[in-house]
């Protein structure tokens, strides 16, 4: 049995969702910590999380400012350090934000912050350290819950038919090709929308979402 | 205006309130003191109508671990954790600035539960409001639907659940209501009561800004034509500056050196300081240029008066206040020493330099004279619905009904609202007869409800708050809950009108009658009094915030029906007229005959509820609509139809329609529901398979045969 490998949760200020994800790196089997914005990651982390929220109130473009912290600008040392980063709802934000991820992320269409449980499934893109394990087509419950989840990319959905892993089976926000989440070339940075933090026990209505934490945690083992 | 009698008639203080703050100070008070009498001695702060009446009903109980006078009430819940919750109005902020007004209202119950020492994992919202498509009526829904929403899913606490109205008698004074939860161990629990001389006064949280002054004031009169240039005397919320602020309070604690705390709310800095000397038994000295402030020229009485949001007072021990700043300020809060805790019992403010007020901090927090209103020998009797005959057409009636506002799909107000956040909701917003949440780390949790029937206690206020007493241990019970205590937000007319004074006792006499005969207490809550405009009072509101237990989260029953399960009718069936939507739509009365209460068989049956959990599948109390209804959510939940059986009756709508206590139901596996029908009756509650889930229609044998699809298009009230 290998150690639980060190999750960071990035904490900014007006993050919401990082003690759900903290719980859920836990259920997972990673040793997560908090990790304020404000300082740059430690050598030691395999993988960084940034939670849901509203970082810095969302008062500007949602993850515009979080973009710019000191832990953000780390992330591309910890990719190169075999390491993997997760965004979840305000953390794809923000990843999208810092360049991270390509494309970007407007307001619902229709407009308006929206709540319910949704199904994805699972594309042929969902592959790598993530999706390790996770067969072509699987469905996924989890819930969505965000304002501005509607992702574009400028040079239309052939961009990005590649990097696609889940996309939504009812497209709740006008996302292009109902992508619900996207990977970066790498396959180790990965952001998405819905919540899969949320989806960790059956009794809070789904752990649907554990897969992913659980692939991500025998990746970071075998290669370890 | 400088004689400062003429100011204080200004601000509210009556001749006879005026005569007491001077016996009480022993002169007259000056400008600024005024001010601070006028706001503490307002109704909002001071319960100086209500005071005596609540001081009538229960307030202890089993596992209660703070009641009345806290901010929050808190109560044991298993495994070293209790809830803290309770229900708060912001009705005529919401009035004037829908948004600000439900956002602020929303931010203030949940410093009410920081304040306590718990994390906020709950909100819940109840809300009344006129015609849809009348007047500012959609405006106004629009407004507080987003105040709430903004404030909630930004601070990151889930909305589970609550009920909105729709009734033109508030259409000139919507109410908005909100509740909120939250968890803390129970050696976490916090207080008000400053301690210690010499110990430091800390202010916390945003800067003060002319915002909200004298708001609580401005809660306690009737709203005006002109109200809307009132926005002077609204808040402006801040959900970043309210979760950092949570975040920075629940981290510091006893150890750290905190000995009281108090949120900033009504009445600002004034209340705080007033109230923590007085419950401590301490005088406070304040220096108000020491006051973080958001803008300048801000006058003694500005500050003292400033309702603006995300503030606290905490006081902390004397060698600790250097250590504590740095904590607050580690947090991005802003936090000053404001003062220190002295022997005296009074509250002494310096600004400039100069002593602006000295006031005995009793006189001011518990001494408002109470109101002494009269009330009415006897209530107007309302008028019985008119003999109608029985329509023809009962899949219409259903239709009409499950098409009513406050009946329809609320999905296009829940769907704004972020209900699972913090990962503990087990049933969240149309799920279930209740929202249930779970313990950190455990299969035990608790549900929440909150029941709102001013329609019922318009027509008699006592036997309508009975109803919603009762309908709060059903819908509990639905969930696999045990009602535990209640928070009361009472909502009310003008107590100078000698029939809603009498309408208002009769509220609390029921709460005081219905809360004793349950066995259980009121935690502590809100009055809001002066609900009237231009278009009369409103109707007698109390919302029932109720709390129950639930013991095992995976066996809740939820609205769920499956194909081939059966069916099963608690509850005596009825065939005679009580108020109920029904008599409403069809005679167009908004009086009518008395609702219907029961509530020893409501406790009986939630009994037996409570013991058929996980041998009952899904569950759902009959309310507005009646059982017909019910039954019709509960299909379309699923997309699963029925077809069930009820006893010959002489008025089969009423059987249908009627709204009835003491009636739910059930779904269970088919070799398992004649036991549990036959356990029913022995414990003396009626009780009949009445028939069996399944296909694409809903028939009731003989009255009814609806495909869903008719009843789902009736449902989704129109809307997308």
């Amino acid at each position: 049995m290998n150690a639980a490998p060190p999750a960071a949760v990035i904490v900014f200020p007006g993050s919401n969702g990082d003690r759900d994800l903290f719980e859920t790196f836990e259920r997972a089997g990673f040793a997560p910590a908090y990790h304020l914005s404000s300082e740059p990651l430690e050598p030691g982390v395999r993988v960084a999380g940034l939670p849901g929220g509203f970082s810095y109130g969302d008062y500007w473009r949602a993850g515009m400012l979080a973009s710019q912290a000191p832990a953000v600008r780390s992330l591309p040392d910890l990719v190169a350090r075999d390491g993997l980063v997760l965004g979840i709802c305000n953390g794809f934000q923000i990843l999208v934000e810092s360049d991270l991820l390509p494309g970007a992320l407007a307001g619902n269409a229709p407009p308006g912050f929206r709540h319910r449980w949704l199904e994805v499934e699972t594309t042929p893109a969902a592959a790598g350290p993530w999706f390790s394990g996770i067969a072509a087509g699987t469905v996924l419950r989890m819930p969505m819950a965000h304002g501005e989840g509607r992702y574009l990319h400028p040079d239309g959905p052939g961009a990005i038919a590649g990097r696609m892993p889940l996309r939504y089976r009812a497209n709740p926000n006008g996302s292009m090709a109902d992508a619900a989440a996207l990977l970066d070339e790498s396959g180790r940075i990965l952001g998405v929308m819905p919540h899969p933090e949320r989806a960790s026990e059956p009794d809070i209505g789904s752990d649907d979402g554990m897969a992913l934490f659980r692939s991500a945690r025998a990746w970071l083992e075998g290669s370890g | 205006m400088t004689d400062p009698a003429a100011v204080a008639a200004d601000l509210g203080l009556t001749p006879r309130e005026y005569a007491a703050i001077c016996d009480g100070l022993g002169r007259a008070p000056n400008r600024v003191e005024v001010g601070i009498f006028a706001g503490m001695w307002s109704e909002h702060s001071s319960y100086k109508s209500t005071g005596r009446l609540l001081a009538t009903l229960p307030r202890d109980g089993e596992g209660l671990l703070a009641g009345p006078g806290s901010h929050a009430g808190c109560v044991d819940v298993g495994e070293g954790w209790a809830v803290a919750f309770k229900v708060e109005s912001h009705n005529h902020p919401s009035a004037v600035e829908p948004y600000q007004g439900a956002a602020t209202g929303v931010g203030g119950i949940l410093r009410d539960v920081v304040a306590q020492g718990a994390r906020p994992c709950a909100v819940m919202d109840s809300l009344c409001f006129g015609e849809p498509g009348e007047g500012r009526t959609d405006f106004l829904v629009d407004g507080v639907v987003g105040g709430i929403a903004g404030y909630g899913n930004s601070y990151g606490v889930p909305n589970v659940g609550g009920r909105t109205v729709f009734d033109r008698r508030y259409a000139g004074n919507p109410l908005v209501n909100a509740l909120a939860a939250g968890l803390v161990r129970h050696d976490g629990l916090r207080t008000a009561a400053a301690r210690g001389t010499g110990n430091a006064v800390l202010y916390a949280g945003a800067r003060t800004g002319r915002d909200g002054i004298l708001g609580a004031a401005f809660a306690s009169e009737e709203l005006e034509a002109e109200h809307t240039a009132r926005r002077s005397h609204v808040q402006v919320g801040d959900p970043f500056a309210g979760k950092k602020l949570m975040e920075a309070m629940l981290s510091f604690g006893p150890d750290d050196g905190l000995v009281a705390c108090q949120d900033m709310g009504a009445v600002g800095i004034t209340c705080a300081m007033c109230e923590m000397a007085a419950a401590g038994g301490v005088g406070l000295e304040i220096d108000l240029d020491l006051v973080p402030l958001r803008e300048p020229g801000m006058d003694a009485s500005d500050i003292l008066l400033s309702e603006s949001q995300e503030r606290f007072l905490l006081v902390v021990e004397a060698e600790r206040e250097e250590s504590a700043l740095d904590h607050f300020r580690r947090h991005g809060v802003h936090a000053a020493v404001v003062g220190r805790v002295s022997d005296t019992g009074r509250v002494r403010v310096r600004h400039g330099g100069e002593v602006v007020a000295d006031v005995p901090a009793a006189l001011v927090a518990d001494g408002a004279p109470p109101a002494g209103w009269k009330a009415a020998d006897v209530l107007p009797a309302a008028a019985p619905y008119p003999p109608f005959s029985p329509p023809s057409d009962l899949g219409a009636v259903l239709r009409t009904l499950l098409a009513d506002p406050d009946i329809a799909d609320a999905g296009w107000i829940t769907g704004r609202y972020d209900a699972t956040v913090g990962n503990r909701t087990v049933r969240g917003p149309g799920e279930a007869e209740a929202a249930v949440l779970k313990l950190p780390g455990s299969r035990r949790g608790f549900a929440l409800v909150i029941e709102n029937r001013g329609d019922a206690c318009a027509v008699d206020p006592y036997l309508g708050t009975l109803a919603c007493l009762g309908a709060a241990r059903r819908d509990l019970a639905c969930a696999g809950a045990d009602l535990v205590a209640i928070t009361d937000g009472i909502n009310h007319g003008s107590p100078g009108d000698p029939v809603e004074f009498r309408r208002l006792t009769e509220v609390v006499r029921a709460l005081g009658d219905g809360l004793r005969r349950l066995g259980i207490p009121v935690t502590g809550g809100n009055v809001s009094l002066y609900n009237e405009s231009p278009l009369g009072a409103i109707p007698p509101t109390p919302m029932i915030g109720a709390l129950g237990i639930v013991d095992d989260v995976t066996a809740v029953p939820g609205w769920r029906i499956t194909d081939g399960e059966s069916i099963l009718l608690f509850g005596e069936v009825r065939d005679v007229p009580a108020h109920s939507r029904y008599g409403h739509i069809v005679t167009g009365s908004l009086e009518g005959h008395p609702p219907a209460v029961d509530l020893e068989a409501e406790d009986r049956l939630a009994r037996f509820l409570l013991g058929a959990v996980g041998r009952i599948r899904g569950a759902k109390a009959t309310g507005t609509g009646g059982p017909a209804v019910a039954l019709a959510k509960l299909c379309l939940h699923s997309g699963v139809g029925a077809r069930v059986s009820l006893p010959a009756a002489g008025r089969p709508d009423w059987v249908l329609f009627g709204e009835y206590p003491a009636q739910v139901w059930a779904t269970a596996p088919p070799d398992e529901a004649a036991a549990i029908a036959a356990g029913a009756a022995a414990a003396g509650i009626p009780c009949r398979v009445a028939g069996t889930a399944g296909g694409g229609r809903l028939v009731v044998e003989g009255w009814l045969d609806e495909p869903l699809e008719a009843l789902a298009a009736a449902f989704s009230g129109g809307r997308p």
